[in-house]
């Protein structure tokens, strides 16, 4: 890719990629701002990063690098169902996507993490190892334990709204 | 929930989040990528490659409590060479030089060939956040228990006299602690004596922006048993004191001075212009001022292109800071897309690493002649270096940044190179990680 196309690139992975983070993170605010972070410093590397096969992959590791260290995510997490934003062209969030927002924040980072690289950005889990520098068992572990622990709790907020309903 | 429900609803959130996402326009993120190296190449140009792993909010004034700590084993600590990431690194004269890992603080008396730690023992479980030599036996450290949520946490400054053999401590007051992605935290310490110095942290409150981070400072001027907070610097840029009284601040694209030890701070005016160079001159770092009054800081000019370079060079001054001249640049470094990186090597001397790495233009008379001349740097996978300082005309070192999501292609995060070629060959000094 030539210098040029940062642009193209920035563009085309920018909403995927925060995506990914407000699934993380449970804050829309909070996950652009990860995001923007690491196009900027990718782009002052264009020059590297262009020639890799998956430059976007160095940019959600970055990204992640960021979000994870943040030290807003906390509070962020506390109310990122009450203030997730409604731009005017956006959908209003829906009953579900609260659920699972609400579902995720009390997850320790590390399982929320390997959930959102495994099931959303869809890598394999010994690429997610890689990129955590964990060894694969304990990418299993964090998915496993993520993933019981959001079904236990999904399953909890339905049966409430059943209840109530 | 099977594994399909739980994909779907993951997915669910994430397409949310990319529909609602909106993208600031391209040249910001640009001027923001910009503006992070430049301030990279800012805290180097204090000649103190410092760089810590996490950004400190002071929140309160410090205890003043003080304990004697021993240093590591007696006798001396056997010679380490595998210390990891190294996060900071200072060069003090040809020979003698310290480096910094989150966890360890290690010492060379050999231009760094062979190393020992000279950690304090009271920092062991501590995050090392940054460091300062005066010399080969007076320096000092600042390290904290990082906690990983964020809470406040106790900042604490260690000081030694002896070269690290033995150190003393003073709790510096409560702190909120950021962690940094890359190592290149926003805190740095300056000291111009054995009484006097400063250290600062960026304030980055929950929920403000990086452009609207300010800069805390504390001062010491009993050699760090004490620290007072000043009043907030104007940016969060790195500080260099030369004086009790005179120092800078620089940050994105402005330089400003001090001459009340830090009390107050005015911006430095723009240099001269270029004659026949046309755009935007901004300081790109931290001056480099001599005990005759003469000095240099670096300087950018920026061109219509906001993504390309016009130029990069020095504007010198001869009164101490007060003023500075026109600035004089290196000829290679109009039309380069990535900032290059800028040392006062010597009195006279003056370095300009491309940003490509291949070439390193020097001068000798204060800028107004260049001779470039290759590097063996090119294709040796250093994805992003920084830091360059000289302990004199030739001896220098370097630093690859330590980029924990730098991955393949990056296989050298946190080293250190050394040159006594006045930037043309570099050797690995620290190989990091």
């Amino acid at each position: 890719m030539a210098s040029d196309d940062f642009e193209a690139f920035y563009l085309a992975h920018y909403g995927r990629l925060v995506g990914q983070l407000l699934a993380m993170l449970g804050d829309l605010a909070e996950a652009e701002d990860a995001v923007q972070e690491a196009f900027a410093r990718a782009s002052v590397r264009w020059r590297w990063l262009s020639a890799y096969d998956a430059p976007d992959a160095w940019v959600r590791r970055v990204a992640f690098n960021v979000a994870r260290n943040s030290l807003r995510r906390a509070r962020s997490r506390r109310r990122a169902a009450e203030r997730l934003p409604t731009p005017a062209a956006a959908p209003a969030p829906t009953a579900d996507l609260l659920d699972v927002l609400a579902a995720m924040r009390p997850l320790p980072l590390r399982q929320r993490e390997a959930l959102v690289l495994h099931y959303v950005a869809g890598l394999p889990v010994e690429e997610i190892a890689r990129q955590l520098r964990v060894p694969a068992g304990t990418v299993k572990s964090r998915l496993a334990r993520g993933r019981a622990a959001l079904a236990r709790r999904l399953g909890a907020a339905e049966g409430e709204e059943a209840r109530r309903g | 929930m099977g594994d399909n429900d739980l994909r779907t609803r993951l997915l669910g959130v994430a397409e949310v989040g990319e529909r609602m996402a909106q993208p600031p326009p391209v040249g910001a993120v640009r001027r923001r990528g910009r503006r992070r190296a430049a301030r990279l190449t800012g805290a180097a140009l204090a000649g103190v490659l410092a760089v810590a792993v996490a950004g400190v909010a002071v929140l309160d004034r410090a205890d003043r409590d003080q304990v004697v700590t021993a240093a590591g084993p007696v006798p001396p600590p056997p010679l380490v060479s595998d210390l990891g990431p190294v996060v900071g690194a200072q060069l003090l004269d040809a020979d003698a030089g310290w480096a910094l890992t989150a966890d360890r603080l290690a010492w060379s008396d050999d231009g760094g060939r062979g190393w020992r730690t000279i950690t304090p023992g009271d920092a062991a479980g501590l995050d090392l956040l940054t460091a300062f030599f005066l010399d080969r036996r007076t320096g000092w450290l600042v390290a904290a228990d990082l906690p990983r949520d964020g809470s406040p946490v106790e900042l604490t400054a260690f000081r030694t006299g002896d070269g690290g053999a033995t150190w003393r401590r003073s709790a510096m007051g409560p702190a909120s602690v950021q962690q940094s992605e890359d190592g290149t935290g926003p805190l740095n310490l300056s000291f111009v004596d054995a009484g006097h110095g400063w250290l600062r942290v960026t304030s980055r409150l929950p929920g403000q922006r990086a452009e609207d981070e300010t800069g805390t400072l504390l001062r010491t001027t009993d050699g760090g048993r004490t620290w007072e907070r000043l009043p907030d610097a104007p940016t969060q840029g790195a500080v260099h004191f030369v004086s009790r009284s005179r120092g800078w601040q620089s940050s994105v694209g402005g330089l400003w001075e001090t001459r009340d030890g830090g009390r107050t701070w005015a911006a430095v005016p723009a240099p001269p212009p270029v004659p026949g160079r046309d755009g935007r001159l901004e300081f790109a770092g931290l001056p480099t001022v001599f005990e005759d009054g003469t000095g240099f800081v670096p300087v950018l000019l920026h061109g219509g292109d906001p993504g390309v370079l016009a130029g990069a060079g020095f504007a010198e001054t001869r009164d101490g800071g007060s003023t500075w001249g026109t600035p004089r640049l290196d000829p290679g470094t109009a039309g380069d897309s990535r900032f290059p990186i800028l040392a006062v090597a010597a009195s006279r001397t003056l370095l300009s690493l491309d940003g490509d790495q291949r070439t390193i233009s020097r001068s000798d008379d204060g800028g107004r002649t260049w001779a470039r001349r290759g590097t063996d740097l090119a294709g040796r996978g250093y994805t992003a270096l920084y830091g360059m300082s000289f302990a004199d005309a030739t001896t220098g070192w370097l630093l690859s940044a330590y980029l924990s999501g730098c991955g393949r292609g990056c296989d050298s995060e946190g080293a250190v190179l050394g040159t006594r070629s006045a930037g043309r060959a570099w050797a690995v000094v620290l190989p990091g990680r």
